[in-house]
């Protein structure tokens, strides 16, 4: 029996779903109907997806894009812990996805990018994608999508304070620091995050000599701290906010490892203050909302070798005014002004550059009937003094019947993305006459949520979509021996994303299984490779990933088993190289206590059970079996 | 009991089912078996960081190219940039820059004889004698003493400026300081040592020995951050040195500020001059003038590099396209007519010329 046991723990330790709770400390209540508007997280007739909670538990020490990894319709392309990593959603590039925090997009403007590594994923309290055209309600030019990583305070009387604490392999450490304290109108939040990590793995080296030789990985280690601390004042029909984040890495960057170049001396160090006010009032029928935001950003790249040392420093600040009204019960409308103005100071570039965005945006939210909803989405850029052309975003979407809740979606949007500085102002290459890119997205989607019984849930959802970039910016060889910016990419993307996810809960007893599998068909339409009847796949994206994501808990003893498959990716433009396939497989065994009344969990983690050799990026091999151990202490102090 | 066994098994097959091979891979291999006969080896660099260089080789017997011939003979990818081969005793030696090493190679077989690790971003390699080589340094201020009967590393020959092209005589080497250089630094070989400079213009950045024992260095001027953005600010200049006295013989100014001219060659005989210009331009090393138009012009293609066999003074120019996807060798005889072209790797890029009984 104990055999039994043992076995479905380590091979059904299915995951989780939803906004299911990790632990079964819910309170059941009597049903209620809520009356509201109709403004809603999710656009309507776009897709979206979030990560569970315990989902977010498990990767609270890791950084955003292991917590990414586990969407299969996100590719993270990653050199490695504490290396760079950015992502691509629905095939587009690192530029076409967008980070933003609370709304405030965050990518740096100098790349275009953000680098996830430097997001630790316990800090923030909510994480959603917004795929294609969803993603305009946050930022502009995220064709691919966007990312949004949320604090949301919970007024509560009592003080609670955790600490969590890891310790694994390659000699990494993390510590997660978090203090919430206040009362029903105030509340404070504090957050800190240590992590270190020597990071020396062993690899197996197939390429330099006909001897195979385990080597270690060098000049690979890095460090990384954060601070959070936001307060919340809570009125009876409004909401003050004041956030401060600062957030600092030291790195050492490793040549790819066919360089053998172990005395480059590459390293990054990056440093970032990000403070936000925000202050909203909701009325009955109205409600505004002001944001004031300046985000600092510091990125020092050195490489000995090449005698590079760059300097990069961009200030940004942000101001948002919006405001909605309900006009009907089922039509509501919401004006945007935000205002971003970028400095940026970098000896790349010939002396202090500037840039000024002034937006203007209006969305119209309509409710048909019960079960056919809508919205459009208009929206103008004044880029210093030049206007674009308008960006715009449609989404319908149809609930077929109540007894079946089946959610037939739409969705078709014109996303304008403005060229990155480094694209317009680096030196050499950069070319400041550059056009903004557009990208087209059309979607379609079919969502079901379903409640079998009590105990039993069921969520899916399906969507094929596609994309059009045009004027893509690419950099190709210009008329000496550097590269030059310029607006010639035509890209096309297509494919199909599911998700699926059940769960069962039980007296004792709880499972739940989230499996996504995402088919992405990318080409460059201005690729012409003579010998190809098919136009080639744009190297990194590749055309197939799935995941599966199990978690069973058993009384106080809980275990999760994720699986992640990445297909081949090819890694040249003209399809004649690739890396192959690979599939991940993580454990966790852990056991939750209660002493008095505060929360113990203690946990092992395995990373890469499989022990796999596997690259992501070319030449930058990954670690192979793994562990880590963590200790989660939660203490709930009395009033 | 049967339980623990399948459970047993199943984790067993869990913890072991690695993948082998875990680096790029291609997906036909060529069918290559030995660089026998005349041909000329093309070094593919591929892109940068990326390790997708590759060694091709043209066979003159079969009029065929082989692609990917080292990794096809030595099961393991050439390394991040090979740049430069010479063949010197039967043996090719392949500097691989970016991963900072020379594959020594049987030359009709092409299997590995050994590799030399860790030098400093090398670039070129000159035989200054039947057993010892000097190696140039796009990062470092000295030149590498390479034993080739020994297969080592005897020293290093501090110059005091990186280096680029190397031409020898048989008493001393010419050293160029391309990158934001305008000097040739004269090696003496038997002493290792620097006895003299040679000033010429901004960034002399390949040389060639002429028929007269002549060295002619092609400077493509420098590049700067002016007013107006990164532009050209000095013309580019072509040198005749005289190597007895290394004092300028003859000096040739290109006319326009833009002309940014690179890959200076010469035929078997010494006679003619080659290099890259919107094209190919060819030049007597009697003329007066420097040539107004090329012989083979570049028509959208992106020529890279030049080679001209030293036999029979066949051109080899290399398209690298977009630089991303594969690239093309071009052959055209001595006059710029076509005669075909080939499918190389990517970012075909130097040629080294292989005769029957090396």
């Amino acid at each position: 029996m104990r055999t039994l046991l043992l076995f479905v723990l380590i091979l059904f330790p299915l995951n989780l779903s939803g906004q299911i709770p990790f632990y079964n400390d819910t309170i059941a209540i009597d049903e209620v109907i809520i009356k509201g508007t109709i403004k809603t997280v999710k656009p309507f007739g776009y897709n979206t997806a979030d990560f569970d909670s315990i989902t977010r538990s498990i990767n609270q020490h890791n950084s955003l894009a292991a917590l990414l990894s586990f969407k299969s319709s996100v590719f993270v392309k990653n050199y490695g812990s504490g290396g760079i990593a950015t992502t691509s959603i629905r095939g587009t590039g690192a530029t076409h996805s967008q980070i933003a925090w609370n709304n405030i997009v965050i990518n740096n403007p100098m790349s275009g990018q953000f680098d996830l590594t430097l997001i630790p994923a316990g800090f923030f309290d909510d994480i959603r994608v917004f795929y294609g055209g969803s993603s305009m309600d946050a930022g502009g030019g995220a064709t691919g999508g966007l990312i949004n990583i949320e604090t949301k305070p919970v007024f509560q009387k009592n003080t609670t304070i955790t600490i969590s604490n890891t310790a694994g392999s390659f000699s990494t450490f993390s510590g997660l620091y978090n203090v919430n304290a206040g009362s029903e109108k105030f509340q404070s939040v504090t957050k800190a995050f240590l992590q270190s990590s020597r990071n020396d793995f062993t690899y197996q080296d197939n390429f330099s000599s006909a001897e195979r030789i385990i080597r270690r990985r060098e000049n690979n280690d890095y460090h990384c701290k954060g601070f959070l601390q936001e307060i919340h004042l809570r009125g009876p029909r409004n909401l003050f906010s004041a956030s401060f984040w600062y957030q600092a890495s030291d790195r050492n960057l490793p040549s790819p490892v066919i360089a053998l170049q172990s005395a480059s001396g590459e390293k990054q160090y990056d440093e970032s203050i990000r403070s936000v006010l925000n202050f909203s009032s909701h009325e009955s029928k109205y409600d505004v909302k002001m944001t004031a935001a300046v985000l600092s950003d510091k990125l020092n790249y050195i490489n000995r070798m090449s005698s590079t040392d760059s300097r990069n420093n961009v200030t940004t600040a942000i101001i948002k005014a919006s405001a909605g009204k309900n006009i009907t019960e089922r039509f509501r409308m919401d004006l945007l002004i935000s205002e971003e103005l970028n400095s940026i100071n970098s000896n790349n570039y010939d002396g202090h550059k500037t840039r000024s965005n002034l937006l203007t945006q209006i969305v119209a939210n309509y409710s048909v009937s019960e079960f056919v909803r809508g919205r459009f989405l208009l929206r103008e850029y004044l880029l210093d003094s030049k206007l674009l052309v308008p960006d715009f975003s449609s989404g319908i979407e149809w609930m077929i019947s109540e007894k079946h809740p089946v959610v037939l979606g739409a969705g078709i949007s014109k996303n304008s993305k403005i060229p990155a500085l480094n694209d317009m102002y680096w030196i050499p290459g950069g070319n400041s006459a550059l056009k903004n890119e557009t990208g087209y997205n059309v979607e379609l989607s079919a969502g079901y949520v379903g409640n079998t019984d009590k105990a039993f849930r069921i969520k899916s959802d399906l969507t094929m979509f596609g994309n059009m970039i045009r004027n893509m910016i690419q950099w190709r060889p210009g008329a000496y021996s550097y590269w030059t910016a310029e607006n010639i990419g035509r890209v096309n993307t297509a494919g199909i994303e599911s998700e699926t996810c059940l769960s069962f809960s039980g007296k004792m007893v709880y499972w739940s299984l989230n499996a996504g599998v995402t088919f992405t068909r990318a080409v460059d339409k201005k690729q012409n490779i003579s010998e190809m009847s098919i136009s080639p796949q744009i190297p990194y994206i590749p055309l197939y990933q799935f995941n599966i994501n199990n978690l069973l808990r058993w009384k106080k003893i809980y275990s999760v088993v994720t699986s992640h498959y990445t297909g081949k990716r090819f890694i040249t433009s003209d399809n004649s190289q690739y890396l192959p396939g690979y599939l991940l497989n993580d454990l966790i065994l852990g056991i939750k206590l209660n002493p008095g009344r505060n929360e113990l969990d203690v946990n092992v983690k395995v990373n890469n059970i499989s022990n796999i050799n596997y690259q992501i990026i070319a030449w930058y091999p990954l670690p192979g079996r793994s562990v880590e151990a963590r200790l989660n202490f939660k203490i709930h102090c009395r009033k | 009991m049967k339980e623990s066994l399948l459970l047993a098994a199943l984790v067993i097959m869990l913890m072991n089912s690695c993948v082998k091979e875990s680096g790029p891979a291609i997906d036909d291999p060529p069918g290559f078996e030995a660089a026998e006969g005349t041909g000329v080896f093309v070094m593919n660099e591929g892109n940068f960081l990326q390790g997708n260089g590759s060694l091709s080789f043209y066979s003159y017997d079969s009029l065929e190219i082989f692609n990917q011939v080292f990794s096809s003979v030595n099961q393991r990818p050439l390394g991040d940039v090979p740049y430069s081969m010479q063949i010197s005793g039967g043996r090719g030696y392949i500097i691989v820059n970016n991963s900072g090493k020379m594959e020594i190679v049987d030359i009709n077989s092409l299997i590995s004889v050994s590799t030399i690790f860790n030098l400093i971003s090398p670039r070129f390699i000159s035989f200054v004698s039947g057993q010892k080589a000097y190696i140039s340094s796009l990062y470092s201020d000295s030149l590498t003493v390479f034993n080739t009967i020994s297969g080592e590393i005897t020293g290093f020959i501090n110059i005091g400026h990186t280096s680029e092209a190397l031409a020898t005589l048989s008493t001393k080497t010419y050293a160029a300081n391309w990158v934001g250089g305008h000097r040739l630094l004269v090696i003496d070989n038997v002493n290792d040592r620097v006895v003299d400079t040679v000033e010429v213009s901004k960034e002399p950045e390949s040389m060639v020995i002429d028929r007269n024992g002549f060295l002619w260095v092609l400077c493509s001027g420098e590049w700067a951050l002016t007013d107006n953005g990164w532009e050209k600010i000095s013309r580019a200049e072509l040198y005749c040195i005289n190597t007895r006295t290394d004092e300028v013989e003859k000096k040739f100014v290109f006319p326009s500020i833009s002309d940014s001219p690179f890959c200076l060659q010469t035929d078997g005989s010494g006679e003619d001059l080659y290099f890259l210009h919107q094209g190919v331009r060819k030049m007597n090393i009697n003329d007066a003038e420097l040539p107004d138009i090329p012989i083979i012009a570049e028509s959208g293609r992106s020529f890279y590099r030049i080679g001209v066999n030293p036999d029979n003074s066949e051109i080899f120019i290399s398209d690298a396209v977009d630089y991303q996807q594969r690239g093309f060798i071009l052959i055209y005889d001595r006059n710029g007519q076509f005669i075909s072209e080939e499918r190389a790797g990517i970012i075909p890029g130097g040629f080294c010329f292989k005769k029957a009984e090396q």
